[in-house]
């Protein structure tokens, strides 16, 4: 939160920047392909001698992205940093004992950004919009299989991957009032690499129910909604 | 604007906080614990307290199956006798007596397994059931009191052996002691009675005769065994027919235990007849002798171990019926017979025994040895018969002779020319000339002389005389040297030759030689194949029968010239000696013609 803080009031401070500038936040929400991981869930459910109970088999959930941009005529370029997350769980109980398998998935991005007006309106306008970026997942495993008093397994496993993606999708921009305006856009996002290594040993890596290394894959639909502002241009 | 920002901000940092977050709560599943009802330990048909008398196998059966795994304990007063685990829901193990003292003792036998039920740890196999059962086990090493001396008795065709129920029964084997008193003492058989609960046993095997029996209860650490009892039965009394058509017959009567598991056998020469005895009554059976005409039978209850001994064995020859007589003789010069009985005189065909004739007659028939004259000897009364007609040629009394003392009291040889050798009720002896009516010799001396077919040669107190005249006083050599068992006959042709049979030895003597020479020396001398007893007669064709040592009291038949045995064994029984043999046959006195 803090550095947030300080990326905006620091981009306050771009008032005095020679050309147009415009900072913009978005919500969205996102699905997940999450092939792989998917398939260890599947087989983790196999493997339980007891029919298990799934709360969310890595969801579609909310995230967020935070853009600044600068105008260069119909273009817009920029850098912007995203964040997304999701999981899944399995639990089941009886006298006897309990059984819990629980992944969170945490998908921190960066990257440039630009974008192409479609029209010369400056009241609403649609555009087409790209971004390229890294990322970077960071799953926490957790299991947990208990009979009686005696855990028979307790892990707390934390994988790491990284990720090159792009995404490309349209957008739609209305000018609330003078340098405040309100986007909305859909985008695909296609993820590469992503191959999930133990945090602690990277030679390590997880495996899904073919004996493949696992991918956690974040290729998916994001609808983005959310407000921006547009500095001035310097008078100078 | 700076509003603006602010607000960005605040929005910002609303979804900066918007991370994923799982559920807390754990899905529970409501499952009853299992309470290991289902759990047991099954023994059989063993009943507390379980005896424990020998060393034993025990199998127990665990409830409930399928499980992967059964971890056993047993221990026998806390003594650990087996910790195993197996896969199978049964378990061995062995306790032996000898390992503890007398009186009860608790086994114990603990069982632990896995649930196999629907819940995390039943089906990880972390649940398992624990389940104890506890046995009484009776040991008991002394040993009951001894049971009386067994009941033997028979019932319904079964030869049953009924004892006393014992006191307690700590024994492991029950058996009957059975021994034979025949063939001999010490054979003694064991039958197992398999119910050890029993007092009464079916002895199936007994075949009959004298036995014995006893009761034992026996256990590896004592052997408790009754009186004796003492038992016989005859099994069957059986008897062969040789008159039968087709022959032989045989046949048993009063079978007594036809329940019990025998046959009969029946044993010929020419193969064995098995039959069983099913029934009480009386049963007979027919076999086919084929050519042969004689046979060597034996019948006897048998079972697979054992026969009775006293069945009959015994030789058979067909027979066929004749008429019955007190004496008899063969006529050569007509190939007759005649049979003389109590009042009537018979002519047959030598071969058919068909009657031709018969008048009413008395007393003792006598042939010459040649076979061509009959006398027929009435008290004192002689008359010789014409022997196709029965007819009497010549008629006298034998005391009308001058010189007789007394009445007759037996007679001995007839001669070819009609001497006859007579002892008087005085017991005098004397050679009557029956032709001439008058007494050639005689002597006051109990022994009966024997002569010679001709009447030249007479053997009298071991010595042999030559007849000189109307004497026999020319005495050719003495038998004595040959030793005290001596028989003599002479031969009844027209060869003078004399046969003496010692022990073991048969000699001949060619009288005619004998006299010539003076030397008396035996002719030939032949070891015999059987210990001689008697020559009993001495056939007009030249065969000779000696009668074998006992016990056999055999009949065998030699040809006098060669002395070769022709046959042998031809008779073994008691009523040998009413045998007579004539020309090939044997005649018996009670009707039956055998060849």
């Amino acid at each position: 939160m803090k550095v947030v803080l300080i990326i905006v009031f620091a981009l306050a401070s771009l008032k005095s920047f020679p050309q147009q500038v415009e900072f913009s936040f978005l919500a969205n929400y996102g699905t997940y392909s999450m092939g792989d991981l998917k398939s260890v869930h599947d087989e983790i459910v196999e493997f339980l001698p007891v029919p298990a109970k799934e709360n969310g088999v890595y969801p579609s959930y909310w995230g967020y992205q935070a853009k600044v941009e600068i105008d260069i005529k119909r273009f817009q370029v920029g850098v912007f940093y995203g964040f997304s997350s999701t999981g899944s769980r399995l639990t089941y109980s009886d006298y006897s004992g309990k059984a819990i398998y629980e992944q969170t998935l945490r998908f921190p991005q960066v990257g440039l950004s630009g974008l192409y007006r479609l029209s010369r309106n400056e009241k609403l306008y649609s555009y087409l919009v790209y971004q390229m970026g890294i990322g970077f997942t960071r799953m926490q495993f957790n299991q947990l299989l208990q009979v009686g008093n005696e855990k028979l397994v307790d892990d707390e496993l934390e994988f790491k991957a990284s990720h090159i993606t792009i995404s490309p999708g349209i957008g739609l921009c209305y000018e609330l009032t003078r340098g405040v305006f309100i986007k909305a856009e859909l985008r695909y996002l296609m993820d590469n690499l992503g191959y999930l290594k133990l945090a602690t040993d990277h030679d390590v890596a997880l495996e899904d129910s073919d004996g493949n290394n696992a991918r956690a894959d974040w290729s998916g639909l994001r609808l983005c909604a959310g407000i921006g502002l547009r500095l001035p241009k310097s008078q100078n | 604007m700076t509003k603006s920002l602010l607000a960005l901000a605040v929005v910002c940092c609303s979804l900066i906080g918007c991370v994923y977050q799982n559920d807390d709560d754990v899905w529970f599943e409501s499952l009853e614990p299992p309470d290991g009802s289902d759990a047991g330990i099954s023994i059989g048909n063993l009943t507390e307290p379980i005896g424990l008398y020998q060393q034993t196998d025990f199998q127990f059966s665990l409830q409930p199956p399928g499980r992967e795994y059964y971890n056993v304990v047993v221990t026998m007063n806390s003594k650990t006798v087996l910790s195993v685990t197996r896969d199978r829901p049964s378990v061995f193990f062995t306790l032996d007596p000898a390992d503890y003292s007398d009186g009860i003792k608790t086994l114990s036998i603990r069982v632990m397994y896995p649930t196999n039920s629907p819940s995390l740890a039943g089906q990880l196999g972390a649940e398992v059931i624990v389940y104890t059962r506890n046995f009484e086990v009776l040991i008991d090493k002394t040993p009951p009191d001894l049971v009386p001396a067994p009941e033997v008795y028979i019932e319904d065709g079964r030869s049953m052996i009924r004892w006393e129920p014992p006191a307690k029964y700590n024994f492991t084997e029950l058996v009957i002691h059975r021994t034979y008193e025949s063939p001999g003492p010490g054979q003694s058989q064991i039958l197992k009675v398999a119910d050890l609960k029993s007092t009464v046993y079916h002895d199936a095997s007994y075949v009959g005769g004298k036995v014995r029996y006893k009761v034992a209860l026996n256990s590896p650490f004592f052997q408790s065994v009754s009186e004796e009892t003492e038992f016989e039965a005859i099994p069957i009394k059986a008897t062969v027919d040789s008159l039968a058509d087709p022959f032989p017959k045989i046949a048993w009567t009063k079978p007594i235990l036809y329940n019990n598991n025998l046959v009969v056998n029946v044993k010929l020469d020419f193969g064995t007849y098995t039959h069983p005895i099913t029934e009480a009554g009386n049963q007979e059976i027919s076999v086919t002798l084929g050519n042969s005409r004689a046979a060597r039978v034996e019948v006897f209850p048998v079972n697979d171990q054992f026969r009775y001994t006293y069945g009959i064995t015994k030789h058979i020859y067909k027979g066929i019926k004749i008429p019955p007589f007190n004496s008899m003789a063969y006529h050569a010069g007509s190939d007759k017979y005649i049979f003389l009985d109590d009042d009537s005189l018979k002519l047959t065909d030598a071969e058919t025994f068909q009657l031709e004739k018969a008048t009413l007659a008395s007393g003792r028939l006598l042939v010459t040895p040649d076979g061509q004259d009959l006398y027929l000897l009435t008290g004192s009364q002689i008359s010789r018969i014409d022997p196709l007609t029965l007819v009497p040629i010549t008629s006298f009394d034998i005391l009308d002779i001058p010189g007789t003392p007394s009445g007759i009291y037996r007679v001995g040889d007839l001669t070819d020319d009609h001497l006859l050798v007579c002892q008087f009720n005085n017991y005098d002896i004397g050679v009557l000339d029956l032709d001439n009516q008058i007494i050639l010799w005689s002597d006051n001396d109990e022994t009966i002389p024997l002569l010679s077919s001709k009447g030249d040669y007479m053997c009298y107190k071991g010595s042999l005389y030559k007849r000189n005249g109307q004497d026999w006083n020319i005495t050719l050599g003495s038998l004595s040297d040959l030793g005290p068992e001596l028989n003599i006959a002479f031969r009844q042709d027209s060869r003078n030759q004399m046969f003496v049979q010692t022990y073991t030895e048969l000699y001949t003597y060619d009288l005619d030689e004998i006299s010539q020479s003076g030397i008396f020396s035996p002719e030939t001398t032949r070891q015999l194949s059987a210990v001689g007893q008697r020559i009993l007669y001495q056939s007009p064709d030249e065969i000779l029968i000696l009668n074998d040592q006992q016990p056999t009291m055999a009949v065998s038949v030699y040809n006098a010239n060669t002395f070769d045995l022709i046959a042998r064994d031809l008779g073994s029984d008691p009523e040998l000696n009413s045998k007579l043999y004539y020309n090939g046959h044997f005649f018996h006195v009670n009707g039956y013609y055998q060849p």
